[in-house]
């Protein structure tokens, strides 16, 4: 490396700003405020659960922090979203500006690197992973998984041949008072409410009928406040279907429906349904065997494995097995052995957790970085330190 | 002796080790060889006689061995009794209640005392039973300390019951009495034999079943005496059968539909297996053997027990490892962790002398020991390696061990590379330290349980967990070097050449130290988080576990960016690094008693108090140092 790069580096990391940037108090407090969120976003999870946790501590770019025990009061506090991102562009200014680029502190380096690698890869992870799940029966298939706690408005046509088009809409991006138009179905509908966890009555004394139609003859839903884990939410909206902005109908769908409410419009009859996410699998997958073995004599469970078999037009079926500490991996997916269930009858029943995440391999590669710098700077530092004391004991001896 | 030979490091090693060769091989305490080895299944695992009863004698009194009017009892002993004369074991104090207003509730009579006997128990029966079903109706996470001992008690009363009872087949019931003396003649049992006992009448329902076929033609009104004494030892028989038919004391391997089974004596006896299983010899052995031992013939009960234990093994030897089974037999002969323990305590000792006097030769006996203990703990591990055919960590009491035996290994790292004395301190203090906090785990019974689903993996516990396991005992060690340094840099006079180069020495300790635990913790929490990608599809969820085990990394990596950005200078470093201890307490186990997360299978209840007890001192005494140091004039 030349002496004019040299000054080039240390020129720009002398400049106000990247000053702050290449600054390794900025490196100290943010990961204090790391420590700080990890330790405090452990002890919520207790009270508020891990989603909570999440979304509140580790989420977040700023929230109002109440110390334990003292709950009216609260101060701002930066999210570990925030920090992380501060501790990545300051991670990135000190490699390029600040480290000492020598043979010396080769280990360093390469173990930021890493670092730096981990801290991009969480990012890709969280903004761009998908995560879903597949419960299946002892021999039923499916080509979609469904969503842990995201919901959609269904919109869907049955054809001649059984098979449905669907249209459908993230239940986040419907709001009171909002209108949803599907254009080339010619559907538009009117949000008169959305409750993100509802309760569902038929109807009954003293409710007034408000007109909705509903297949499985909801007629009134009571919003309840949402539960920290948002699995246990079971949402509820009402809308009305307007033809030239006049509304022809109102519907009132509840998350737990297993049929679309059916209404006739010149377009044909469609149905609308309220249902968990759904994301499509480009084959079917099948599950032919569930097997749960405990240890002898006991009920502590020694292996949960489904047997399963993927089946897509124009390609060779496939079997697989997914068992604990061994998922199956196909295409961009990859399915992991997540839960189980058993029916009165004996019948069982396997929850695979589904997975699409494009920075998956990123911390494979983080963490070979990484241990590989920290062991060079480790080793390094320790036979320069044991060469020094031999040195040392030959003076002595002298 | 000379000053010069005492010096000479090999020979203390050997003396050490000559020691340990004799410990080694001494005979088992208390005899009763043979039936110390007899195979015996529990908690999914088959384990020797020795193991099972260490583990059930652990689980209600949280040691391993009884007093018992002065003097040792051994657990195999006490259990040997329980199961061959049960009565003989009722007054044994063998139920620890460990709140006294707990005892008093349940109103136990006698002095107040943390152990009580089966006896004292039974007189409360009912109502030690109506507290504890009434309790085990609340949710763990929600009961009382009041609560979970109720639930506890009973649990453990109830247990011992059922062990108790586990060949009560062979004792003479006056419910087995036979008033009519032709029906005695008619099963060809002797009238001096009695009164019988279940097994055996038992052995004689063959000869029985005709006259009960006939029975069943009759009405009532019209039994002979003889019929009704059949109808009523009849009655017994089921009775009997229905009420002891799951009794703990697995012996017998069954292979039924492709699925595995141990069988208790009981369940042979009540589901009429014995036929089939061609047991019925080893019934009468058995029998034997409690009749020697109800004699007081020690020696030939257990020639009769080496007898039955022959047969089970010839009959179950395929459905566990022998090796295993002998091998955990001789690991709980050697007990090398306990050995180990006195041993750090004296090597402890001695360097804490060798810092004031003697310091040759008590510093090379010091090291000779630790280095001797090295390798007699590390055989400890390897065999319950070999016992588990397992990677050295897989439950939270194996941390301690395994954490102990990496403190020494630094420790010594330490001695042979920079300072004698803060070696063998931190070898000894980090050994001795981590296995006593070993014992509460061990006191909760079987110390190599079955593995629960997720974590059987031998490629992940052998990599993640020792790895992660490997970081605390370097975070561990790093601080022990840290509060010897904040004592040198505040007791000593710091410009005292020798004090400094002392000084210098534990402050390049503590930064190495700190260096690997910071290495290891980071790599195994990336190694848990690509495990957790494994296995749940994540690499990271922000789970407690996962969590804790940042919280060490960041601690670490704190320490070390401030020290470089110039925030603290060494006494801040030092002080930083000893509070280092409680981040890994809280990570290790602390994380355990929050009750939430995936890592469920390592919950621990009770010990909240004792770690906030300990992070509170912990935290007084380095603010302390460091407020002294302030005083001192010392850059912080």
């Amino acid at each position: 490396m030349s002496s004019k790069e040299l000054s080039l580096r240390t020129k720009i990391a002398r400049q106000p700003v990247m000053k702050f940037w290449c600054s390794l108090k900025l490196t100290t407090w943010s990961l204090i405020f790391l420590s700080f969120l990890t330790f405090f976003g452990t002890l919520y999870q207790t009270e508020a659960g891990l989603y909570e946790a999440q979304v509140l501590y580790f989420y977040s770019w700023f929230f109002k922090f109440r110390p334990p025990g003292l709950e009216s009061f609260w101060i701002p506090f930066p999210g570990a979203q925030l920090v992380c991102w501060v501790l990545t562009i300051n991670l990135m200014m000190v490699s390029l500006f600040r480290f000492d680029w020598s043979l010396r502190k080769l280990g360093i380096l390469i173990m930021h690197s890493g670092i730096l690698i981990l801290l991009i890869g969480g990012g890709i992870t969280y903004y761009w992973a998908e995560e879903s799940q597949l419960s299946l029966k002892e021999g039923e298939s499916a080509n979609f998984a469904v969503a842990y706690h995201d919901w959609e408005l269904s919109v869907y046509q049955v054809n001649e041949d059984s098979s449905l088009n669907v249209y459908a809409r993230d239940l986040k991006d419907l709001s009171v008072g909002k209108s949803v138009a599907w254009p080339e179905q010619g559907i538009h509908i009117k949000m008169h409410f959305v409750h993100q966890n509802a309760l569902a009555y038929a109807m009954q004394e003293g409710v007034k009928d408000e007109g909705y139609v509903n297949q499985a003859g909801v007629a009134y839903l009571q919003a309840q406040e949402p539960n920290s884990d948002p699995v246990l939410n079971t949402p509820g909206i009402a809308f009305g279907v307007e033809v030239d902005s006049k509304e022809v109908t109102r519907l009132m769908l509840y998350g737990l429906e297993p049929v679309g409410t059916k209404i006739p419009l010149e377009q044909g009859e469609w149905f609308f349904q309220l249902r968990r996410k759904r994301f499509p699998l480009q084959f079917r997958v099948e599950l032919l065997d569930f097997v749960k073995s405990t240890h002898t004599n006991t009920t502590i469970a020694s292996a949960y494995e489904s047997k399963i078999k993927l089946t897509q037009e124009g390609v060779r079926d496939k079997e697989a097995l997914v068992y604990m500490n061994n998922p199956f991996r196909t295409a961009d997916l990859t399915f992991f052995q997540a839960s189980f269930g058993q029916d009165k009858m004996g019948g069982e029943s396997s929850t695979l957790a589904v997975v699409e995440n494009p920075g998956r391999l990123i911390p494979y590669i983080s963490s070979l970085v990484t241990g590989f710098g920290l062991m060079l700077h480790f080793l390094m530092t320790l036979f320069r330190h044991i060469r020094g004391l031999s040195t040392r004991r030959r003076g002595n001896s002298k | 002796m000379n000053n010069h030979l005492l010096n000479k490091k090999w020979i203390w090693i050997v003396l050490c080790l000559l020691i340990l060769a004799g410990l080694i091989s001494r005979p088992i305490k208390g005899g009763l060889n043979n039936l110390a080895k007899l195979a015996v299944h529990h908690d999914g695992r088959v384990k020797p006689f020795e193991a099972w009863s260490q583990s059930w004698l652990r689980q209600f009194s949280g040691k391993s061995t009884v007093k018992f009017e002065n003097q040792k009892v051994t657990a195999r002993e006490w259990m040997a009794g329980v199961l061959f004369d049960s009565k003989s074991r009722d007054d044994y104090p063998i139920f620890q209640i460990n709140d006294p207003a707990v005892a008093v509730e349940l109103g136990i009579d006698g002095k107040v005392t943390r152990f009580h006997t089966y006896a004292q128990l039974k007189l409360v029966e009912f109502k030690m039973q109506t507290l504890g079903e009434d309790a085990s109706k609340i949710e763990a996470k929600s009961r009382s300390r009041e609560e979970s001992e109720f639930v506890r008690i009973w649990a453990n009363y109830s247990t011992y019951k059922m062990i108790k009872e586990s060949l009560m087949f062979f004792e003479k019931d006056p419910a087995f009495n036979i008033s009519a003396p032709e029906l005695m003649a008619e099963l060809q049992l002797k009238e001096e034999d009695a009164p019988f006992s279940f097994f055996d009448v038992y052995q004689k329902a063959a000869l029985l079943g005709p006259r009960l076929i006939s029975l069943q033609t009759k009405s009532d009104s019209t039994f002979t005496e003889v019929d009704q004494a059949a109808f009523n030892l009849s009655k017994e028989l089921m009775n009997w059968s229905n009420h002891y038919q799951e009794r703990p004391f697995y012996l017998y391997h069954f292979s039924s539909h492709k699925q595995d089974f141990w069988l208790s004596s009981w369940t042979i006896l009540s589901s009429q297996l014995m036929g089939q299983m061609k047991v019925h010899e080893d019934f009468i052995t058995l029998k034997t053997a409690k009749e020697f031992w109800m004699n007081g013939q020690r020696d030939l009960f257990d020639e009769e027990i080496g007898k039955f234990s022959q047969s089970l093994e010839n009959r179950n030897s395929k459905h566990y490892r022998q090796e295993g089974l002998n091998a955990e037999f001789n690991y709980l002969k050697w007990d090398p962790f306990y050995i180990s323990q006195i041993i750090f305590g004296l090597a402890l000792l001695l360097s804490l002398i060798s810092l004031i006097a003697w310091r040759g030769p008590l510093g090379s006996l010091s090291g000779s020991l630790l280095w001797a203990t090295m390798i007699f703990q590390t055989l400890g591990l390897l065999t319950r390696m070999y016992i588990q055919m397992r990677p050295p960590v897989t439950n939270l009491y194996e941390t301690f061990l395994f954490t102990s035996w990496a403190c020494v290994l630094l420790g010594l790292a330490v001695r042979h590379l920079r300072n004698i004395e803060i070696g063998n301190l931190v070898a000894a203090f980090g050994g001795l330290c981590m296995l006593l906090l070993s014992n509460k785990y061990a006191a909760e019974g079987d110390t190599m349980k079955v593995l629960v689903a997720v974590l059987d993996s031998n490629f992940w516990l052998s990599t993640h967990v020792v790895t992660i396991t490997l970081g605390y005992a370097g975070v561990v060690a790093a601080g022990i070097v840290a509060h010897l340094y904040l004592f040198q840099s505040l007791t000593s006079n710091i410009k005292d050449p020798l004090v400094k180069r002392r000084r210098e020495d534990s402050y390049k300790s503590m930064m190495g130290i700190l260096a690997f635990g910071l290495i290891f913790s980071f790599i195994g929490t990336i190694l848990g988080g690509i495990w957790a990608d494994q296995s749940w599809g994540r690499f990271w969820g922000w789970d407690p576990k996962e969590n804790g085990a940042l919280l060490i990394v960041l601690w670490c990596a704190i320490i070390y960016h401030s020290k470089m950005a110039g925030m603290v200078h060494r006494i801040g470093t030092a002080a930083l690094t000893a509070l280092g201890i409680i981040v890994v307490m809280l990570a290790w186990f602390g994380i355990n008693l929050l009750g939430v997360g995936l890592h469920s299978y390592g919950f621990t209840e009770g010990a909240a108090f004792w770690l906030l007890f300990y992070c509170g001192m912990q935290t007084f005494v380095v603010v302390i140092l460091v407020v002294w140091a302030k005083l001192k004039g010392l850059r912080i």
